[in-house]
């Protein structure tokens, strides 16, 4: 078993890390039962690792964030890891479905409500618009008069 | 570059699409005008020390207690000092500047919203120089605002001064403290301030020879209305509905017959030869072209080195046969095709362009000038102040076919050290017209001087140019031959362009050919409002929406009613012959044989005002029933229609964000309709729809109801009342008759008691003198003079009765309220829209992400990505794995 050290300076959230090589191939010592999913990795110590923070395990074929440092008896370094399911499944994940709720590269606002967006919750801005037809400055009457007019006057 | 909105807030406000400049898309551009015109005549000094050398402080006390001179540590140009203000708090919009005598009862300013005056007394003689600053605080604070636009960015309009010996000069600082020139008139004209300059100065500059005593002055600074204003000459609006407008005749205008042949077309509606004095023969009327009857064709003027000669061609002949013969870019514009429905499009053989005259500076009438439209001049062009004075005539400008003198949208095509127009020492305004008056990034320019001559040279790519063409938001091409064999009606060739305008923004985009047939503007119509330029998404229909028609068979009038319109003179015309008719004193039956009844006024039913004329709608004149009798006037006409429509007409509710603020609860519209009140319009169903208001009007009530179409479709109904019933008032003319019987009657009677009663005291007299009896004779009489005196009071009564019979009156109705009429006459849309906070979108959706509802493939997202759901089969991980995974991707990952 073996294992890559990284220096990971990216988010957690970031699904393809940003990551820079400290130490590659370095043997994994056996010593006791290894957790997959959070396992502790028993290295000869190596001061160039005290600082990583990430690591690739081939064995498992899975990424790890290294949570912590021990520096055991007998010249040893026990990193305690977790297991970046993200990162490590990333590769099988691209062609999953799926539906997305917020997405960077929609590009713009859609027409789905977003309470996230930074609107002014005070401030409106008011415009009008005037109609192009409009009645005008005159008058008339109408006149509604009742008869049979069987004479005429004037 | 955003279409200013209030250019289409309004039909009475102009429209163009294309090639305007606002701030938004100056910032894009900035137009940067480099400062050829050092004068050397122009003493500078103000709040100063006479340009004495020394740091020497200035503390001149501006104002009672805060506002104070200081001086510039550094001086910025030519060893001249300027005194500027520090310390000026944000909230002191009034002070008083000193003089340069140090004095404190200078000038002052005063800034409100859009204004900025300048007032003040002037005691001065020659050479004095006033400068002042308005800049704020220059040593340490950031919170001092820094120049008095601050904020205001905008087209100011600086009114003239009231002496024209007095200048008013604007100047900005940048950074490193180099002075920019940006206003100096008397006369009154445009500066843009957007912001770019660190500090801006005014000053007054005051010629050599005054001397002022008391000399009143004033100078009003106002931000004008953001509104497009046009740089591309060919695109300046000048009708509704017209996008462009060409003349298809010459017009000569020469000043000074050095044949240059300018051709003035002076926009008419009839084809009247002008007499103009700006347009000294012929002006012949513009022709109207709808947005997709032009094309504009790119062209290149070049040579093969800078002060070679020059050639012509297309973009496309250039880019593939002579890029590398000639690789110099001289200039470059576009010349209008104008589309042939069956022919493709034909030149246009003059262009249409600003003018800017070679050989007599700058002319008044090379300024495309329209109401409101402030002079297309960029910074530091100083006009001579006879070109500057504002009004309502526009003008514009088709230049002749003379490639030399087109307006380009880069640089002057001229021969070789502008021996076209040899010895002209002016070309260098020209120069300076034409660098500035084009979209550019001073990247893609270079200057190259030789002695007093500027020549320019593009530095772009020819992927530039087309990309500065395209922003101008007309179709383009970059083929001659293209242009003349194309059809905008079915496009197939790839050299023609269709610029993308999305939510209102020209985008610099464009599509090509079949690709762009789907375009909305390619099939903009002429009506205005659909070039309206913001939401060119075709409206959404419902289908198989069928309006029902109306029912026009539908009249109750001309059966036992008459309706006519009339005027105040026909009503006055028939009340008088009404009361005429009504006080004859005619018999009960001779009434109800003219009228019907025994009081005329009976006979009219109604009388309803209406605030518009009728006569338009429908009418003939016909005599006025009344009962069995007719009236006749002039002014009195029979209406053939009892329901009449109002159109108010259509106006387009455009969306403004294109995504939900565009919806209630973030945004609201109300209606206001005449005679009708408000009505609240639920922004889901109009937003992007054309708005029309009809009213349908019961001539016979008054009464009428708004009908509110989204597009073709009623969606909302609102009553009203339009017409006010006025009141009506006769005589009871039976009453009156009766009254009058009655009082005659008993004038009749009295009179004859009244006889009766004399005779018989006499006789009683007679028979008692006869008999002796004296005594009985005397009481007899005294008996008859009293009966006879009391006889004689009721014959009186009986005569005052019948003198004063009461005549009684009727009236008809109340009078409506007139409170409507008060109001405005037109329908109002209001809309409420959200505003943002001041926030960049884009790092917005880089930690947030926009809201959407997506269905896909991960790999179809990037950035951050929130999910809602993912079937993670065929993903080899453990359950309890992927419930971490799952929990992951719903609370937001980076792709």
């Amino acid at each position: 078993m073996t294992i890559d050290i990284y220096n990971n300076i990216s988010d957690n959230r970031y699904a393809t890390k940003d990551l820079t090589p400290i130490a590659q191939n370095i043997n994994v010592l056996p010593y006791d039962r290894i957790n997959r999913d959070t396992p502790d990795f028993i290295i000869a110590n190596n001061p160039l690792a005290h600082n990583a923070n990430y690591l690739y395990c081939d064995t498992f074929n899975r990424y790890y964030y290294i949570q912590n440092i021990t520096l055991d008896i007998g010249g040893r370094m026990i990193l305690h890891c977790k297991c970046d399911v993200l990162s490590s499944a990333i590769s099988q994940l691209q062609n999953c479905n799926c539906t997305v709720v917020r997405s960077e590269s929609a590009g713009r606002p859609s027409d789905v409500p977003d309470s996230e967006l930074p609107i002014n919750p005070v401030a409106y801005d008011t415009l009008s618009q005037i109609f192009p037809v409009s009645i005008g400055n005159n008058n008339d009457f109408v006149l509604i008069t009742i008869g049979g007019a069987i004479n005429e006057t004037e | 570059m955003k279409l200013n909105e209030n250019v289409y807030l309004s039909p009475n406000n102009w429209f163009t699409v294309a090639p305007a400049i606002n701030p938004n898309y100056q910032n894009e551009y900035p137009v940067q005008v480099p400062n050829y015109y050092t004068s050397s005549n122009v003493s500078y000094g103000g709040i100063y020390y006479g340009g004495q050398s020394g740091d020497i402080p200035l503390n001149v006390p501006i104002d009672d207690s805060i506002c104070y001179a200081g001086v510039m540590s550094e001086s910025p140009i030519n060893n001249w000092k300027y005194a500027l203000l520090s310390n000026v708090p944000p909230e002191i919009n009034t002070m008083v500047l000193g003089f340069s005598d140090g004095s404190k009862n200078g000038v002052s300013y005063t800034r409100t919203t859009d204004t900025i005056t300048l007032n003040g007394t002037l005691n001065t003689s020659s050479n004095t120089i006033l400068i002042f600053d308005l800049a704020g605080d220059y040593s340490s604070s950031t919170e001092y605002p820094k120049n008095p636009f601050q904020g205001k960015s905008g087209r100011y309009y600086i009114s003239p001064t009231t002496n024209s010996n007095v200048r008013v000069q604007l100047y900005g600082f940048n950074s490193d403290l180099q002075l920019q020139s940006l206003y100096n008139n008397s006369a009154g004209g445009y500066v843009d301030i957007d912001n770019s300059y660190q500090y801006y100065v005014f000053r007054l500059w005051i010629a050599g020879s005054s001397s002022f005593t008391n000399l009143i002055f004033t100078c009003k600074c106002t931000l004008q209305q953001q509104r497009s204003v046009n740089t591309f000459p060919a695109c300046t609006p000048i009708d509704h509905g017209a996008f462009l407008a060409f003349s298809p005749f010459d017009s000569f205008y020469s000043t000074s017959g050095d044949g240059a042949a300018q051709r003035w077309c002076f926009y008419t509606d009839t084809a009247t030869a002008q007499t103009h004095g700006k347009c000294q023969w012929h002006s012949m009327p513009l022709t109207k072209y709808r947005y997709n009857d032009i094309v504009y064709v790119i062209y290149i003027v070049c040579s093969a080195t800078i002060t070679g000669a020059i050639q012509t061609f297309d973009l496309d002949t250039y880019k593939r046969t002579y890029i590398q013969t000639y690789p110099i870019i001289r200039a470059f514009f576009m010349r209008p095709y104008i589309g042939n429905p069956d022919k493709g499009f034909n030149r246009v053989n003059y262009y249409i362009s600003r003018r800017f005259e070679p050989s007599g500076g700058v002319h008044n009438s090379s300024i495309a000038i329209s109401q409101n439209i402030p002079f297309d001049l960029p910074p530091g062009i100083n006009l001579p102040a006879a070109a500057v004075s504002p009004g309502d005539e526009f003008y514009m400008y088709g230049n002749s076919a003379n490639v030399w003198r087109c307006g380009t949208l880069f640089g002057i095509p001229t021969t070789q050290n502008m021996q076209s127009h040899a010895g002209d020492s002016d070309f260098s305004n020209c120069t300076e017209l034409a660098q500035c008056n084009m979209h550019r990034t001073t990247e893609q320019f270079e200057y190259v001087v030789d002695n007093y001559t500027v020549r320019t040279k593009f530095n772009g790519t020819l992927d530039d140019i087309v990309s500065i063409c395209a922003h101008f938001g007309v179709i383009f091409s970059d083929s001659q031959y293209s242009a003349e064999t194309s059809s905008i009606e079915n496009l197939s060739d790839d050299k023609i362009h269709i610029p993308i305008i999305t939510d209102g923004y020209i985008t610099g985009e464009y599509l090509s050919g079949t690709a762009a047939a789907e375009l909305p503007n390619v099939s903009w119509s002429d009506d205005f409002r659909d070039k309206n330029g913001y939401d060119s998404t075709p409206a959404e229909h419902f289908d198989d929406i069928t309006v029902l028609n109306p029912n026009t068979t539908i009249k109750s009038d001309d059966i036992f009613t008459h309706v006519y319109r009339a005027n105040y003179l026909g009503v006055e015309s028939l009340a008088n012959w009404l009361y005429g008719v009504s006080s004859v004193g005619a018999t009960s039956d001779e009434m109800l044989e003219k009228f019907l009844t025994l009081n005329p006024i009976d006979c009219v039913a109604d009388l309803i005002l209406y605030p518009f004329i009728i006569s338009p709608y429908a009418g003939i004149r016909k005599p006025v029933i009344i009962g069995n009798q007719t009236f006749n006037s002039n002014n009195i006409y029979k209406i053939e229609d009892d329901i009449f429509i109002l159109d108010f007409g259509t106006l387009n509710y455009r969306r403004k964000f294109g995504d939900f603020r565009d919806f209630e609860p973030y945004s609201d519209c109300t209606l206001q309709i005449p005679y009708h009140g408000d009505v609240h319009l639920k922004p889901s169903i109009y937003c992007g729809h054309d708005i029309t208001v009809k009213c349908i009007i019961d001539m016979l009530s008054g009464a009428s109801i708004a009908l509110v179409y989204r597009d073709q479709l009623v969606m909302d109904s609102i009553p009203g009342q339009i017409g006010m019933h006025v009141q009506l008032s006769g005589m009871q003319t039976a009453s009156y008759n009766a009254a009058l019987y009655s009082a005659a009657n008993g004038y009749k009677q009295a009179a004859a008691a009244d006889v009766t009663k004399t005779g018989g005291a006499l006789l009683s007299i007679a028979g008692n003198i006869g008999s002796g009896n004296f005594a009985g004779a005397v009481s007899s009489a005294f008996t008859g003079i009293m009966s006879n005196m009391q006889s004689q009071i009721s014959l009186n009564n009986a005569e005052y009765r019948l003198e004063h019979v009461q005549v009684p009156f009727k009236t008809r109705g109340t009078n409506s309220v007139l409170t409507s009429y008060g109001n405005e006459q037109c329908c109002r849309l209001i809309l409420t829209r959200p505003k943002m906070l001041e926030n960049d979108l884009e790092k917005f959706a880089q930690t947030h992400g926009f809201a959407c509802c997506i269905n896909g493939v991960v790999s179809d997202f990037s950035g951050f990505t929130k999910f809602s759901a993912v079937d993670l089969s065929g993903v080899d991980l453990s359950a309890a794995e992927k419930s971490e995974l799952l929990r992951i991707l719903q609370s937001g990952v980076y792709l």
